[in-house]
């Protein structure tokens, strides 16, 4: 220190005024990281294997003072953030890759800092927990042609809905739109008022899986290819049902339906 | 998607705006203390690089700078010299500081650039003591904690483009951090530690030593002093009459017919006080370092303050070594004209030159008559101020025998000629009698509280001894008020003068001369202040205060509880919230995922369950109903809660 020795008191202001900077940004570098909050949002349906984008919501709840340089460290991946305002929010999406399907829990969520001076970086977590489910990887299988020729075999079901397939369900009054084709001639000549049949629409008969009966030896395997089964399914509005240990899931084609086959998949755990 | 901002802005040109400003900054702020062929060559460095990074984006490889720099550091070390040490050391610094702009810069490139601008800073504290130095310094300290924050920004992401908003933005808040800073350097810099023995003061450079008294004083030679306006002295206390401002510095007492010096004296011993009669007056006085060691205090100083100081028998202050720094003393005079002495060196202060002329032996006789001492010193007084001599500056007679020309042949000159002459012929007369030089007079700042004495204000007069009297104080030299001024009180220049004079008295008294001991008189201060106060209370009061304590007790649960239930927003809340604290009593609590009637149903005790049931079943008819529940309604459920 040379301001001691020389007593010299223009230096001693130098080092005032340097102490004085490390204090103060010492004090900068700990608010800069006080007073904000994060928010992780992501998207409804995140398969393993795959890149899904996290959205990142970084909410700065000081009243004067901006958010400087901020990263946030999500599972060592970053989002950095320049500036924020004072009370205000700002997003930022970061492609996570998942490499297993199940529960995942983030914990680690650092933000940090190296504001003011780049002379060592600040850290502090952010005390909450983001809890997810990422579903099985889909894997393209051969078993979607099986249950197909299965179904053909049994034929179609009709259902109680109405619709433009084969039987005659009911006949009812004429709608202005209705296609002529429809219009059941002989009750119109009968009642004197234009009529329309309605005819029943054929269902496909549903489709059951039963885990256990599915010979894949490989589980994580067995898993992706029943997972990427239903899916196929039920977007081509085929109801599909599950069985799966103990759980019986009854066919249906609602998105519900196929979320929740797809968690027990993600799930689940072999004996 | 972003759209092409046009009012985007790279953090990198921000940056290197910034870094330059540090540059030019800390250039102007040594540039005078520097050889100005190093100026010349920083200012064509440092127009080159910046002329380089405009136009051609072009840089001197690093490994040329770097033997450039080590040749510029080997020179320094060949060249250096002890007593400017930091002058040499600067001029280095600030020729590396002018090469590093050359390079191509990174993150460490621009922090070594601050670096070096903080150093430059120490070397401007080193060599000057002037005021400057804060005004440099609060600059400096804004606009390097500006250029490290975007410096920060920089090393994240050197390609950083961001919107002109949001640096105005940036720019705008990082001056908060010098700001805090500021006033936080003033605490700083009272309570860090300080040493009573500098290690390295040589570091310190002298400060430039004016011209003044020397102990010989040759006749018409110093008159030049006589013209320099600048302070040699700053001296804190209370107005005084201006005719007893006479500031005694050093006795001549050997005369050789050209020029007066002060022969060798001893070092008064200590138990012979000064016997004096006056008022004793308290200064503080800021000596500017001169030539001599001779310490200057209000006529017939009783004792000054400062370390190593002694005190000769001729009543003047000597210390060891010329004054090279501006030193701060407190001295007590007794204002008075006279000072006792009983025995003294008669020989010494009788003593003339061998070619005393005869004229001026015959002037002396024709004045002297008599044996009273002091009757005879009034003749010759008179001889001097019957106003056929006139006090000037100009021509004065610089000849072999100066005297006898100023006597008889012109007629004029300074205060050194009156009282030469003066002194001359109170020898002839047989008074013992010697030279005493200092400084008249002072401008006394209102302001400030303080007599500026100017250099222009070195005077010498006479102390003539009177037996059973002591030494006397006689000034022969005509009154001449007006040069003993700084000019006249009106002049807007004069006034601008003594309030920057005013400001620079305080940098030194608060900040150059702050030292240990007036650290350590901070510290008593303060504690002796914090001292706990003895607090004592009759009994009535302690009562009240007790009293008061519980009430404020009671105001803040009160408030506290106020608070819960305005949280709570409504009565249905607070009344539901109610229940369920009554419920839970005997035991049953909701779950939160029960209803509210779910909740009733599942409670076992028959009596409690009805009760219950009741309040719920009034409670949702008010709920559902989408009215407000009124103080009526709520007081029937009240009741019912009551019941439970």
């Amino acid at each position: 220190m040379s301001a001691i020795n020389t007593g010299n008191n223009l230096i001693y202001l130098i080092v005032a005024a340097l102490l004085s900077f490390m204090g103060i940004s010492g004090f900068f570098g700990k608010n800069n990281l006080s007073g904000i909050d994060i928010e992780i949002n992501f998207p409804p349906e995140i398969y393993a294997k795959g890149e899904f984008p996290l959205k990142i919501t970084l909410i700065n709840k000081k009243r004067i003072l901006p958010v400087f340089l901020l990263k946030v460290n999500i599972n060592g991946k970053e989002a950095f953030f320049p500036f924020l305002d004072p009370k205000s929010s700002e997003t930022r999406y970061l492609q996570v890759f998942f490499p297993k399907r199940g529960r995942y829990v983030i914990k680690d969520v650092y933000i940090y800092s190296v504001f003011p001076f780049n002379f060592f970086t600040r850290y502090r977590s952010i005390n909450k927990t983001f809890e997810f489910i990422v579903f099985p990887a889909l894997k393209e299988c051969s078993l979607i042609s099986l249950y197909e020729k299965n179904r053909r075999l049994k034929g179609d079901r009709s259902s109680d809905n109405v619709g433009y397939d084969t039987d005659i369900v009911s006949i009812r009054e004429y709608v202005y739109g209705d296609p002529l084709k429809y219009i059941n001639w002989k009750a119109t000549a009968k009642t004197g008022k234009l009529k329309t049949k309605e005819l029943s629409s054929l269902m496909y008969r549903p489709i059951f899986i039963d885990f256990n009966e599915i010979l894949i030896r490989d589980t994580e395997e067995k898993i992706s290819s029943i997972a990427y089964t239903i899916v196929k399914l039920i977007k081509s509005n085929m109801p599909v049902g599950m069985r799966i240990k103990d759980r019986v899931f009854l066919p249906d084609v609602s998105q519900t339906h196929r979320v929740n086959i797809l968690k027990e998949l993600a799930l689940y755990e072999g004996n | 998607m972003k759209a092409i901002d046009l009012k985007a802005i790279k953090i990198v040109h921000i940056l290197k705006f910034f870094t330059y400003m540090v540059g030019f900054i800390s250039f102007l702020s040594i540039a005078k203390y520097v050889n100005p062929l190093f100026s010349l060559a920083f200012l064509l460095i440092f127009s080159a690089s910046l002329y380089f990074e405009y136009k051609n984006r072009f840089y001197i490889p690093r490994w040329i700078v770097n033997i450039f720099s080590l040749f510029v550091v080997g020179f320094t070390l060949y060249r250096i010299k002890a007593d400017e040490f930091v002058a040499q050391l600067v001029e280095a610094l600030l020729f590396i500081f002018a090469v590093k702009f050359l390079e191509e810069k990174k993150t460490r490139d621009y922090m070594q650039i601050y670096t070096l601008s903080l150093f430059l800073l120490a070397g401007l504290g080193l060599m000057s003591l002037d005021i400057a130095f804060s005004v440099y310094l609060i600059i400096t300290v804004m606009i390097l904690s500006t250029s490290f924050v975007i410096l920060t920004f920089y090393s994240q992401d050197p390609d950083m483009v961001l919107n002109h908003k949001i640096i105005l933005k940036i720019l705008v808040k990082s001056l908060y951090i010098p700001c805090a800073a500021i006033p936080l350097t003033a605490v700083m810099f009272i309570i860090l530690p300080r040493t009573q023995y500098p290690i390295f003061d040589f570091l310190n450079r002298p400060d430039k030593a004016k011209t003044g008294f020397t102990e010989r004083v040759r006749l018409g030679a110093i008159a030049n002093i006589q013209e320099d306006a600048s302070i040699i002295m700053r001296v804190h206390m209370d107005r005084i009459n201006d005719e007893v401002l006479y500031w005694r510095g050093i006795v001549l007492d050997y005369f050789d017919g050209t020029s007066w010096k002060s022969s060798k004296k001893q070092y008064l011993i200590q138990n012979k006080p000064l016997i004096a009669q006056g008022n004793a007056v308290k200064q503080v006085i800021y000596l500017e370092p001169y030539e001599n060691r001779y310490i200057f205090a209000l006529d017939k100083p009783a004792f000054i303050t400062l370390k190593g100081i002694k005190c000769l028998e001729d009543l003047t202050y000597v210390m060891p070594t010329s004054i090279e720094k501006r030193v701060r003393y407190e001295a007590v005079s007794i204002i008075s004209n006279v000072f006792f002495e009983r025995d003294i060196d008669k020989e010494t202060y009788l003593q003339l030159p061998e070619n005393i002329s005869e004229e001026i032996k015959n002037l002396t006789k024709s004045l002297v008559r008599g044996h009273d001492t002091l009757k005879n010193i009034y003749a010759v007084y008179n001889f001097f101020n019957n106003g056929s001599f006139k006090y000037s500056l100009k021509n004065l007679p610089f000849t072999k025998s100066p005297i006898d020309d100023f006597l008889f042949k012109t007629r004029y000159g300074n205060c050194e000629y009156f009282a030469s002459a003066f002194a001359v012929m109170l020898r002839l007369a047989g008074i013992p009698s010697r030279l005493v030089g200092g400084y008249r007079g002072g401008y006394y700042n209102d302001m400030g509280k303080y007599y500026l004495v100017p250099q222009k204000n070195a005077h010498v007069w006479v102390e003539a001894f009177i037996e059973n009297k002591g030494w006397m104080r006689f000034d022969p030299t005509p009154a001449y008020y007006e040069t003993f001024g700084l000019g006249r009180k009106k002049d807007i220049m004069l006034q601008i003068r003594l309030i920057m004079d005013t400001i620079n008295f305080y940098w030194n008294v608060f900040v150059i001369n702050y030292n240990l001991d007036r650290q350590l008189s901070i510290l008593f201060a303060i504690t002796k202040n914090i001292k706990r106060p003895q607090l004592k209370f009759n009994a009535k009061i302690l009562w009240f205060i007790k009293f008061a304590i519980v009430f404020i007790c009671i105001v803040f649960f009160a408030f506290l509880t106020v608070k819960k239930i305005l949280k709570t927003q409504n009565r249905e809340m607070y009344l539901l919230l109610q229940f369920y604290k009554r419920l839970s009593k005997y035991g049953y609590t909701k779950r939160p995922s029960q209803g509210l009637e779910e909740f009733v149903f599942s409670i076992k005790d028959d009596k409690i369950r009805i009760k219950a049931w009741e309040f719920v079943r009034q409670f949702e008819e008010i709920y559902y109903s989408d009215k407000r529940l009124d103080k009526l309604g709520a007081k029937k459920l009240k009741e019912v809660l009551r019941e439970i």
